[in-house]
């Protein structure tokens, strides 16, 4: 086990690198450049080149790419950012938590809320409370992020006036944002436990368990979502990274100060170093929650924790 | 009809009607089944893929699908009460504690991400009231007398081969040592050479507690040597009772002799086999009068209009044919 | 020559009953069957015709600017009201139809496109190459699939077509590794070493044999995939990006509308449903389709 983990996180470091290799030269095609932010379109051409020279985009590609590498990956630099002068990496390490915070209470509230109903309405199938449960979560699944966060500001902001619409400095300023991400992703994960649940309770080993005695909730419970959930994990891995990537649009809509509004205006900007800086760090965190997911599987799945161990081990056993 | 049982009956099945529905089509699954069973005894039920068997012993266990699948008539009396009539609470100590079964496909009548051995502990814990470490202990010895040794008590079922995991689904059935077991099939899905390996066990097993057992097959050998009775079930309904010596030696109906008749003779020098024609009846649509004369070779007009009752051709020997004592001159002169 | 004759006429009794008990139809009447799918299918397909009769159905062009009527709330005239520059919004959204449907349909079959050729390379050849297309594909998946949207966007135009390259671009890994995993897996199966038996060529087993049955999963996939890239060509033109106004598109009549929505919120509600249902409508469908090609129920 800890072998498999060490070897998957010995591949992150080359897809990083060639993360970094690719953001770098998407954002170096990207026409335009961050002098008419920096100096604005009044400047003559003259000034204009002056400073492009000075943060070093005359340099032809190879070199620019190596740099940047260099000071990546030797330096653990991410640069400094052109508009504000500032540290990406200070800018970054101020705004993760406020970015994390967000994915991490969306991740949970959504398995909270999802996996419950999932289960309640497969126990109940084609049952009134399963209808309802399925027509809900598709209209939650369709109903665009930052849609949903537009109508909750119009209502609760605008017309109750309860709740803040930009900003996160209080609690309540969670809320909408929150919300506004929670009500795809509950959806998503209330629909995949329901399928599951669905499938498992259909299998033999239920109706082993039923033969045994066991009273029905605890076969609910303790035989069939442990398995419906091997699945479902997958589901809320992903709605994390979509959570973090969702904020992009969730965090401008509610002008919070995260990740995602930062690298937006730099990507608007040019501001080159933030947006590779910002993109390689998403990347890195991203495959970590696959990676802990892949491990979450093999903690609920003896199978699979078989597999990551190697098929020897296994083998040799079942001879035995 | 009455059927005579040596010892003190511990199961009664009188007219069970199960049906199941898939969309607008009804099958019937089982049609007016009766037998009788007694304590110790065995009983063989043989028949064709899809002719009801598991179907008549999930219904004595109630774990029947409820969504599609629906016991319309008929008593199961075990030990005197009506299993039918009892709450779910009520039959959740009869299931595993009184009445237990194994399965057919070991490969998934396991839990995957469950130790086999709370597997089998964890039917002891809620019938015997025991502590953890006592259902613990027990679950170990159970291993043991299945042939596995208990320091596997924590392994996964997918560490084991398919004998070793039906030798586990054995133990959880026999955990809580009860008075009937259902072997569905027990030995088809496993190879040839550990066929014989566990029914012997299965066997040893009922002999040592006494208990009675309903082997499910369609392996006429299996029959032979283990069973006392043997009930022929043939398009949800019995189409032939008797003992195993009945059965085998005074054959009353066409269909169990085309059973006997599919089979390899080592004995004899037969030529060919002799395959019964004809597709199994499709059980949504059940033939008028008997449901074997499509496939009968003696079949007259009586039998494609009038249903057969289960005539009693010879004493405790019942069979579902209007020419069964002529079948018996035929089949045995 | 009669031979001949009789012989296709066979051929064509057995095609009639072969349909009749292909998976193709079978899939097709459990999908018409299922509610929900038709429900999605009715919606899509009245989108359609809603957008063909736009010439009959609507009074005002989508494209009539009337300032001196700009910001009006939905009323008997402009039944959704009108946008900033005094445009009928009924108008727009009902032209705007094929814009959406085939934003999402045409990157969607793109993304597809390019992941089937990629899946088939990386299933079919395997070793190394298989290696170096799945890491391509974890390299894709590791960066958050809206912000390498953006990016891409920004490097193309914020045209129609430079905004379908853009969305096409995320989906793809999805499909090769859908395609790829199916690949492995019924290349194992028994009928492809019967295919091998009989001296059938590669090209031939590929094409014949292992791909019609990877296909489900990919058709299930790229019915949810539309839903999914009309939403995220939505999530763009909010951020500025992607296809803009002038285009009646409704991620960019929303966008454009955003600015106004705390005294105008019809400008961004009615885009908003509109794409929701178009969404809804796709996903239903593609459940269906999940429902009617699993293999599992069908007994």
């Amino acid at each position: 086990m800890f072998r498999y983990i060490l070897k998957r996180l010995l591949w992150l470091i080359p897809i990083v690198i060639v993360v970094a290799i690719t953001i770098f030269t998407i954002m170096f095609f990207v026409p335009g450049d961050p002098t008419s932010t920096l100096i604005g379109t009044s400047a003559t051409e003259a000034q204009r080149q002056e400073l492009l020279e000075s943060l070093g985009l005359t340099d032809p590609y190879f070199v620019q790419l190596g740099r940047f590498l260099y000071n990546l990956f030797i330096k653990f630099d991410l640069g400094n950012s052109y508009i504000y002068g500032s540290s990406v990496s200070t800018e970054l390490m101020n705004r993760l938590p406020i970015t994390a915070r967000i994915a991490v209470i969306c991740c949970v509230l959504q398995a909270a809320i999802g996996i419950p109903i999932g289960v309640n309405a497969a126990v109940h199938q084609n049952s009134l409370i399963d209808r309802i449960t399925i027509v809900i979560a598709m209209i939650g699944q369709a109903l665009p992020q930052f849609w949903v966060g537009l109508m909750l500001v119009i209502l609760f902001s605008l017309r109750l006036n309860i709740l803040p619409s930009y900003g996160v400095s209080t609690w309540q300023g969670y809320i909408l944002p929150c919300t506004a991400i929670i009500i795809g992703g509950f959806a998503n994960i209330a629909r995949q436990t329901r399928s599951q649940m669905l499938e498992v309770i259909r299998s033999d080993f239920i109706v082993t368990a039923r033969a045994k005695g066991i009273p029905e909730r605890t076969i609910r419970y303790r035989y069939a979502l442990p398995n419906a959930l091997i699945p479902v994990i997958t589901g809320i891995g992903t709605q994390f990274g979509r959570a973090l990537g969702g904020t992009v649009v969730i965090e401008t809509l509610f002008s919070i100060p995260g990740v995602g509004m930062y690298l937006v205006d730099a990507i608007s900007q040019r501001d080159y170093p933030v947006v590779r800086g910002g993109v390689v760090v998403l990347a890195i965190l991203f495959s970590l929650i696959v990676l802990l997911t892949d491990i979450s599987y093999a903690v609920i799945d003896p199978r699979i924790k078989a597999q990551y161990e190697g098929k020897g081990k296994r083998r040799a056993k079942k001879d035995a | 009809m009455e059927m005579k049982n040596n010892n003190e009956e511990i199961l009664h099945i009188n007219n069970l009607v199960v049906e199941y529905s898939s969309g607008k089509e009804k099958v019937h699954a089982v049609n007016d089944v009766s037998f009788g069973l007694g304590g110790g005894e065995t009983l063989g039920l043989v028949g064709e893929t899809g002719a009801g068997k598991t179907t008549i012993a999930k219904s004595i266990l109630r774990i029947l699908p409820d969504m599609s699948a629906k016991i319309q008539s008929g008593e199961i009396i075990f030990n005197g009460e009506n299993l039918l009539e009892l709450s779910e609470h009520q039959m959740g100590r009869v299931r595993g504690n009184y009445i237990s079964m194994i399965f057919q496909d070991p490969m998934t009548a396991l839990n995957p991400i469950m130790r086999v051995g709370n597997q089998i502990a964890d039917g002891i814990k809620i019938h015997q009231n025991v502590t953890k470490a006592e259902a613990r202990k027990q679950a170990e010895e159970m291993l043991e007398m299945v042939g596995i040794p208990r320091e596997r008590y924590g392994d996964y079922p997918h560490q084991f081969s398919g004998g070793m995991k039906q030798r586990i689904v054995i133990a959880i059935a026999l955990a809580c040592h009860p008075k009937l077991l259902i072997a569905d099939e027990p030995t088809s899905a496993l190879d040839v050479t550990i066929q014989a390996q566990i029914m012997e066990m299965i066997k040893k097993l009922q002999n040592e507690s006494g208990t009675a057992m309903i082997l499910i097959t369609h392996d006429l050998g299996i029959v032979a040597e283990n069973c006392d009775r043997v009930a022929v079930v043939y398009a949800g309904q019995i189409v032939e009772y008797g003992t195993k010596r009945d059965i085998f030696k005074r054959t009353a109906h066409p269909y169990t002799m085309g059973l006997f008749k599919a089979l390899p003779n080592m004995n004899e020098d037969t030529e060919r086999l002799m395959p019964i024609s004809g597709q199994p009846v499709d059980p949504t649509k059940l033939p008028q009068g008997c449901s074997f004369h499509p496939r009968c070779q003696y079949a007259t007009e009586k039998c494609r209009t009038q249903a057969v009752p289960l005539i009693e051709t010879e004493d405790g020997h019942l069979c579902r044919c209007h020419y069964c004592r002529e079948n018996l001159d035929r089949f045995h002169h | 020559m009669p031979d001949k004759n009789q012989n296709s006429k066979l051929d064509q009794n057995k095609t009639n009953r072969h349909w009749k008990e292909s998976n193709l139809y079978f899939t097709m009447s459990r999908l018409f069957h299922n509610k929900l799918a038709v429900t999605g299918m009715l919606i899509i397909l009245s989108l359609i015709i809603l957008t063909l009769l736009y010439p009959v159905i609507c009074k005002y062009s989508y494209s009539l600017v009337d300032p001196f009527n700009a910001y009006q709330t939905p009323s008997a005239e402009h039944i959704f009201g009108t946008d900033t520059l005094g445009r009928d919004i009924f108008s727009r959204i009902v032209y705007g139809v094929r814009y959406s449907l085939s934003l999402g349909f045409v990157a969607e079959m793109l993304g597809l496109a390019i992941g089937i050729v990629f899946g088939c390379i990386a299933g079919y050849f395997g070793g190394m190459v298989d290696t170096i297309i799945l890491r391509i594909c974890d390299v894709i998946q590791s960066i958050p699939g809206i912000l390498l949207c953006i990016c891409i966007s920004q490097v193309l135009g914020s045209g129609f077509f430079s905004t379908v390259l853009a969305l096409c671009f995320t989906g793809i890994p999805q499909v090769v590794r859908l395609l790829r995993a199916n690949i492995l897996s019924v290349r194992e199966q028994e009928f492809v070493e019967a295919a091998q038996a009989i001296t059938c060529g590669n090209i031939r087993i590929m094409f014949k044999h292992i791909l019609p049955n990877c296909i489900a999963p990919l058709i299930i996939n790229s019915s949810n995939g539309i839903g999914g890239k009309i939403m995220t060509s939505a999530s763009l033109s909010f951020l500025g990006l992607g296809v803009q106004e002038p285009l009646p598109e409704w991620g960019a009549m929303l966008s454009a509308g955003k600015n106004y929505f705390r005294y105008y919120p019809h400008l961004v509600i009615v885009p908003g449903i509109f794409i929701a249902i178009t969404i809804l409508a796709f996903n239903l469908i593609g459940d269906g389709l999940r429902d009617a090609l699993d293999p599992k129920l069908r007994s």
